[in-house]
C-alpha cells in the first residue's frame, strides 16, 4: 500500500506491531467499535423513519386543509347564511388557542426528543470509544509497550472508530497507573466492560423511549389535523342547521 | 451468630480491609450514571471515614455493591476489578419502575384521548346531527352512547382498568421479579464463595442483598434454589463457577419476562388508541357523508 494512502490509525497499529502487539487483534477491536457505532446510527434512522413520515403527513396536511379547504368552506358557509352574507374571511389562517397548545406541544415534544437523541448518541459514543481505547491500551500493555507511548498509539488506534477526547478518563488513568504489567491489563480489560456494559445499558434506553416517544409526537401532529380537518366542517354542518338564529344573533331582530 | 451479626460483623471488617478503596469507589461512582451513583458514594465516604454505622446503613440500602469488598481479602489486586464488575450490572429491561411507568403511561395516553373525545367532541356532534334529524347509522348511535357511559358510568370503567393493571404487574412485574432476585442472590453467592466465604456466612450475606432471611441449605427456600444448594458442595472455585451459571440462568428468565411483558404494552396501546380514534372518526363522518349526498 502506499504510504500516503495509510491512515494515522493504520500507522500507529503498524508502530504498535512492530513494539511487539497483535496487529490483527487492534484492528479488530477498531473494526468492531465501528461497525456499534454503524449499526445505532442505522438503527435510529429506521426508528424515527416511520414517525417522521407521519409527522410531516400530518403537518402538510394540516397546511393543506387550514390555508385551502378552510377558506373553501368559509365560502360555502356564506353562501348558506340567509340571506347569503359574506363575512370578512383574514388574509392569514387563524388558529384557536386549542390548536396553539396542540401544535406548541407538539413542536416542544419534537424539539426535546431531538436535543435528548443527540445528547444521548454523544454520550454512548464516548463510552463506546473509551472502552475500545481501553481494550488497545490492554492489548498494547500486554505487547510490552510502555504506558506513554501506549496512550498515545491508542488514542491514534481509535481515531477512526469516533471522536477520540485527548485525555483519557479518570478510571482510565487509573487503571494505566498500575505498577504491575498482569494487574494493568487486567483492569484495563475490566474498565473496557464496566464502559460497554454502561454503553449497552443507554442503547437499552434509547431503544425502549425513542420509538414511544416519536410516537407520541407523531400522534399529537395527527390530532391537530384531525381538529384542523373537522373543525370547519363541524362550524359548516352547524351554520346549516341553526341559520336563522345566527342571522338573527348577528344582524339583531 | 444471626443473619444481622453476620451481616454487622462483615461490612465493619470490609471497611477495616479496604479504607484505601475510598478514592477507586469514588471514581466508579464519577463514571455511573447519576442515578445510580448514590450507593457508591455512601460507600466511599464510609470507607474514607472508617464510619462502621455509616457503612451499615449504606449497606443496608445497596448491599450488592458491598459484596466485592466483603469477598476481598486485604491487599488483593483484584479488588478494584471486582468493583466493576459489580457496577456493571448487566442491562435487564430497564430499571426498577421504567415496566410500570411506561404502561402507566401507555393507559393514561389512551384514557385521555377517549375522555377528551367523548366529553368534548360527541356532545357537539350529538347536538348537531339532532339539530337536523337525521336517522343515523348504528355504528354513529352505538359511538355516541359512548360518552354518557363515560360520564355516569365511570366507576366500572375504573374497576376494569384496576383489575387489567393487576394483571398487567402480576405479568409484567411480579413474575420477573421473582427471577431477578433469584439471579442477584446467587450471584452474590458466587462472589462470596470465590472470596472465600463459610457457606453459611454466604448465604446470610446474599440473602441480605435480596432483603429476605436466609434459608437453611438442608431446606431451601427460594431464592436459594437447590441448583446453588447442589453446587456449594463442589469446591470453592468450582462453586463459584457454578453459581455463576446458575444465576446467568435466572437472568435469563427475567430478562425474557420483562421483555415480553414490556413488548406488548406499547403496541397493545397503540392498537387500542388507534381503533378507538379510527372508530370515531369513521363512526363521525358517515353522516356528514350522508347529509353532503343528501343536500346534493
Amino acid at each position: 500500500m502506499p504510504m500516503e494512502n495509510v491512515t494515522p490509525a493504520e500507522q500507529a497499529i503498524a508502530e504498535a506491531a512492530s513494539l511487539g502487539a497483535d496487529a490483527v487483534r487492534l484492528r479488530a477491536i477498531v473494526a468492531e467499535a465501528a461497525e456499534a457505532r454503524r449499526a445505532d446510527r442505522a438503527w435510529l434512522r429506521w426508528a424515527l423513519v416511520y414517525p417522521a413520515v407521519v409527522l410531516v403527513l400530518a403537518l402538510v396536511g394540516t397546511a393543506c386543509i387550514t390555508v385551502r379547504d378552510g377558506a373553501l368552506i368559509h365560502d360555502v358557509e356564506d353562501a348558506f347564511r340567509e340571506p347569503p352574507i359574506p363575512t370578512p374571511q383574514p388574509a392569514w389562517p387563524t388558529l384557536g388557542s386549542g390548536d396553539v397548545a396542540v401544535a406548541s406541544l407538539a413542536a416542544l415534544g419534537a424539539a426535546g426528543l431531538v436535543a435528548w437523541l443527540v445528547r444521548q448518541g454523544r454520550r454512548d459514543a464516548a463510552a463506546g470509544i473509551v472502552a475500545s481505547r481501553c481494550d488497545v491500551l490492554g492489548e498494547l500493555a500486554t505487547g510490552g509497550c510502555t504506558r506513554h507511548t501506549g496512550a498515545t498509539l491508542a488514542r491514534a488506534i481509535v481515531a477512526d472508530a469516533g471522536p477520540v477526547a485527548a485525555g483519557c478518563p479518570p478510571l482510565v488513568t487509573h487503571a494505566i497507573a498500575r505498577d504491575d504489567s498482569d494487574g494493568r491489563v487486567s483492569l484495563l480489560r475490566s474498565t473496557a466492560a464496566f464502559y460497554r456494559g454502561l454503553e449497552q445499558r443507554r442503547r437499552r434506553t434509547l431503544e425502549r423511549v425513542v420509538p414511544a416517544a416519536a410516537c407520541c409526537v407523531a400522534g399529537l401532529a395527527v390530532m391537530l389535523y384531525g381538529l384542523a380537518l373537522f373543525r370547519p366542517l363541524a362550524g359548516l354542518v352547524d351554520t346549516l342547521a341553526v341559520p336563522s338564529d345566527r342571522v338573527a344573533r348577528e344582524h339583531g331582530p | 451468630m444471626s443473619d444481622r451479626g453476620v451481616f454487622d460483623r462483615s461490612i465493619a471488617d470490609a471497611i477495616r480491609k479496604h479504607r484505601a478503596a475510598a478514592p477507586y469507589v469514588r471514581l466508579v461512582a464519577a463514571a455511573l450514571p447519576p442515578r445510580e451513583r448514590m450507593p457508591w458514594r455512601r460507600m466511599a465516604d464510609a470507607l474514607s471515614s472508617g464510619d462502621v454505622a455509616a457503612g451499615i446503613r449504606a449497606a443496608d440500602r445497596a448491599a450488592s455493591c458491598w459484596i466485592p469488598l466483603v469477598a476481598t481479602a486485604a491487599g488483593d489486586a483484584r479488588l478494584e476489578a471486582r468493583i466493576l464488575q459489580a457496577a456493571t450490572r448487566p442491562p435487564r429491561c430497564g430499571g426498577r419502575w421504567s415496566a410500570i411507568v411506561s404502561a402507566l403511561v401507555a393507559a393514561t395516553l389512551a384514557l385521555l384521548v377517549l375522555l377528551l373525545l367523548a366529553t368534548t367532541v360527541l356532545p357537539v356532534f350529538e347536538v348537531l346531527f339532532g339539530d337536523f334529524g337525521m336517522q343515523l347509522p348504528w355504528l354513529t348511535r352505538m359511538t355516541l352512547a359512548i360518552g354518557p357511559a363515560v360520564r355516569g358510568g365511570w366507576q366500572p370503567l375504573l374497576a376494569v382498568a384496576g383489575l387489567g393493571g393487576l394483571c398487567w404487574w402480576f405479568l409484567a412485574w411480579h413474575m420477573p421479579r421473582r427471577a431477578a432476585r433469584i439471579a442477584d442472590f446467587t450471584q452474590a453467592l458466587a462472589r462470596l464463595v470465590a472470596g472465600g466465604c463459610d457457606d453459611g456466612d454466604a448465604i446470610a450475606l446474599a440473602s441480605r442483598v435480596v432483603a429476605v432471611s436466609a434459608s437453611d441449605p438442608a431446606r431451601p427456600v427460594r431464592p436459594l434454589t437447590y441448583a446453588a444448594v447442589a453446587a456449594l458442595e463442589a469446591p470453592p472455585a468450582a462453586a463459584a463457577v457454578l453459581l455463576d451459571a446458575v444465576a446467568e440462568c435466572h437472568d435469563d428468565r427475567a430478562r425474557g419476562a420483562e421483555g415480553a411483558g414490556e413488548w406488548f404494552v406499547g403496541p397493545l396501546a397503540i392498537v387500542a388508541v388507534g381503533l378507538v380514534a379510527g372508530l370515531l372518526v369513521v363512526a363521525l363522518f358517515l353522516p356528514l357523508v350522508q347529509l353532503v349526498s343528501n343536500l346534493s
